[in-house]
């Protein structure tokens, strides 16, 4: 059958990065050789305009019904390759790119001969795939224009009400009896030094005035099934339980503060807090010291918790800045181990006479009695500060029920366990399965304002998806041929996304079914599956095979 | 064939090891040219049988790169192909193919220099190791 395709590559010199390390004269010779390849042609750059031209008139004239691209990566311009071919009228699936510069010209510089060989060896390899492969279709979804928002923070109010003003109709889940989440234990915001009780009340205010957002308080989720565009989701309250749909989901379930018990004497003696407990003092107006003396990274960046929670800095400089506006005679001292570069009212504190010292992780500074002792970077000895208010600045941490969450949502968590999104460039805001959302402390910490940003950020991507109405994606998934399946149900067992499920048929047999939209390609259940009745879809055996025989030469 | 170069096929995860390789071009980390990327969805995806077929097609060794621990795009294939990578040593072993030839590393996306350094351990090691005792076919 091979000598009835009609397979194109295409060499792309990549200005000189490409062609100075390996001869693609003779790579195109040896091309001409291969069985099924009808069109070889080399270009300065494939990527450019005119080459894209070339490609798409070549597929057009010569017939072509596969295409290998030898050039760069296939993480930048694969999409931009494919959408070409498929201009032309050839299925997206029969394209293959070839790694030519990352993975061979710029790593074997200067050793022409043997970087051109192996470029041949990944051309063989290329050209043996595509050959094997088929036309896919691309999957679509239907999807429903409806949300539901999980928390009722800051972030979650405001996606809540961004979509709403949309039209789209919105479910928002809190656990709490009232709004605000953790914007309701802050002081004031910086720097407009807006009350956060206030803005908070605001926008609750706004949440409920709103017709399209169905507000649910003391509402817990307790299961998801279904997929993008369809979701069907089970909540509980007090009053009982409730299913209902959504099209996209937005987790906006926001972090807690670390709690460092028995760090610095906390809790063991009166006149030491955290930062957001001296909020709420502040808001109450119960403070009252002479010595103040924060301490920085208290629980962070250290071996159990590397991170920088980055919001604890700007809390502490809002808090000095604030104490000193207050109480002109309060001394205000700073323990840290550097800002980071973005806090801002550094200046304005030190005009307003606060201290910084520096300490180091290697001497922490220790409480005796009323009487804090640190070792002075600077003048290299040991300072001792008397205070009668002791503030810790202790970092975001994950919610305890986000192990519980992310299991049934099938996110993933990264090592201190705050959920990952699929990728911060690339895809941000979003999650590997399809429709669902993130925006606020649930993935890092970040501030108030920032959790704006990213709530509408995460508003307007789930929008984008109900606006256009279906999902088209590619059909990276596996796909299952029943007939095979013997009933064992190691592939339910191993798939992480529930995918697959184990169903008596009518025959009385238990069979594997499928749900393709939930599937995301990973393979672990064809790497299981003893009967073979389970492939992927977008990568058979024959064409692994086929790769394989080529890059090992014989 | 001890004249010649041992060929050494390495399975890419296209998340994290495959984006450490394109990481290893962008900084000009050279390695020796031996090693031949196949590029796999997630490493969760292989079987044994792949791994079996890369030796049976003349490879002299197989590294098997996947994504950090917790880092896995897909929750835990990472973890899973830990459990084929050990089965299929086993089988090595048996055949009379040393299992060193068989490697499972773990990169992070920005490890280019350390995807060099270790293809190129690799490659030597399989050198050292030369002479396959059976092929299976």
């Amino acid at each position: 059958m091979r000598h009835n395709q009609r397979i194109g590559v295409f060499l792309c010199r990549c200005g000189s990065e490409i062609a100075d390390h390996v001869d693609l004269a003779k790579v195109e010779k040896e091309m001409r050789k291969l069985a099924g390849v009808t069109c070889v042609k080399t270009a300065l750059y494939h990527c450019s305009r005119k080459g894209l031209q070339q490609l798409k008139e070549a597929i057009r004239k010569e017939k072509l019904d596969r295409v290998v691209v030898a050039g760069c990566t296939p993480r930048t311009h694969e999409g931009l390759f494919q959408q070409v071919c498929e201009a032309a009228g050839l299925n997206r699936y029969l394209f293959e790119m070839v790694n030519l510069r990352e993975q061979c010209a710029r790593v074997h510089r200067n050793q022409n001969e043997k970087a051109t060989s192996k470029a041949i060896a990944l051309l063989r390899m290329g050209v043996a795939k595509v050959s094997a492969g088929q036309a896919h279709d691309s999957l679509k979804a239907e999807i429903e224009p409806t949300a539901l928002v999980i928390g009722g923070g800051i972030s979650g109010m405001t996606a809540a009400v961004a979509l709403a003003n949309r039209g789209v109709k919105v479910k928002l889940v809190e656990k709490e009896s009232r709004l605000g989440g953790m914007l309701r234990s802050l002081h004031r915001l910086y720097p407009s030094g807006v009350e956060a009780d206030s803005y908070a009340e605001d926008q609750a205010d706004t949440v409920r005035n709103n017709s399209n957002i169905g507000l649910l308080l003391d509402t817990h989720l307790t299961k998801l099934e279904g997929h993008v565009g369809g979701y069907q989701v089970t909540v509980e309250n007090p009053k009982g339980s409730e299913t209902f749909s959504g099209g996209v989901i937005i987790v906006a379930t926001g972090g807690q503060v670390f709690v460092p018990h028995k760090m610095y004497r906390y809790r063991l003696q009166r006149g030491i807090v955290t930062q957001l407990e001296f909020e709420d003092m502040m808001k109450r107006g119960e403070v009252v010291a002479r010595n103040v003396v924060m301490i920085q990274c208290v629980g962070s960046r250290v071996e159990e918790r590397p991170y920088c929670a980055r919001i604890c800095c700007p809390t502490a400089i809002k808090n000095a800045i604030a104490l000193k506006q207050r109480f002109l005679r309060t001394r205000v001292t700073i323990l840290h181990r550097g800002f980071p570069e973005y806090v801002e009212g550094l200046d304005q504190a030190q005009d307003l006479g606060v201290s910084f010292i520096e300490y180091r992780l290697d001497k922490l500074p220790q409480v005796r009695r009323n009487i804090l002792k640190v070792w002075d970077q600077t003048i290299e000895m040991e300072a001792e500060i008397p205070f009668d208010l002791l503030i810790l600045a202790t970092p975001l941490v994950p919610r305890l029920e986000v192990e519980e969450l992310s299991k049934m949502l099938k996110i993933p968590r990264d090592e201190n366990d705050f959920l990952v999104e699929s990728h911060v460039k690339l895809r941000p805001k979003e999650f590997v399965p399809n429709g669902i959302f993130i925006a606020g402390c649930a993935h890092w910490p970040a501030t108030v304002g920032e959790s704006i940003t990213q709530a509408y950020g995460a508003a307007a991507r789930a929008y984008a998806l109900i606006e256009k109405g279906y999902l088209e994606r590619e059909p990276v998934v596996a796909a299952l041929n029943e007939a095979f399946c013997r009933g064992c149900g190691s592939c339910e067992e191993v798939c992480e996304y529930s995918a697959i499920k184990l169903e008596q048929s009518d025959d009385g047999l238990k069979v594997s079914k499928l749900n393709q939209f939930l599937c995301t390609g990973c393979g672990s259940c064809v790497s299981v599956c003893p009967s073979g009745a389970l492939k992927l879809a977008f990568l058979s055996d024959r064409q692994m095979q086929a790769v394989l025989k080529q890059a090992a030469g014989i | 064939m001890s004249n010649t170069e041992p060929e050494i096929i390495v399975f890419a995860c296209s998340w994290h090891p495959y984006t450490a390789a394109d990481n290893a071009g962008v900084e000009r980390i050279q390695y020796q040219p031996n090693v031949k990327i196949v590029k796999v969805n997630c490493t969760g995806n292989l079987t044994t049988g792949h791994i079996l077929r890369a030796f049976s097609s003349g490879a002299e060794g197989v590294l098997v790169a996947g994504c950090g621990i917790g880092e896995c795009h897909y929750i835990r294939g990472n973890e899973s192909c830990r459990e084929v990578v050990e089965e299929a040593k086993e089988i090595l072993q048996v055949s009379g193919i040393d299992k060193e030839r068989l490697s499972l590393e773990l990169f992070s996306d920005v490890d280019g220099s350390k995807f060099a350094s270790l293809m190129d351990s690799f490659v030597d090691k399989v050198k050292s190791l030369r002479k396959v005792e059976a092929r299976i076919r």
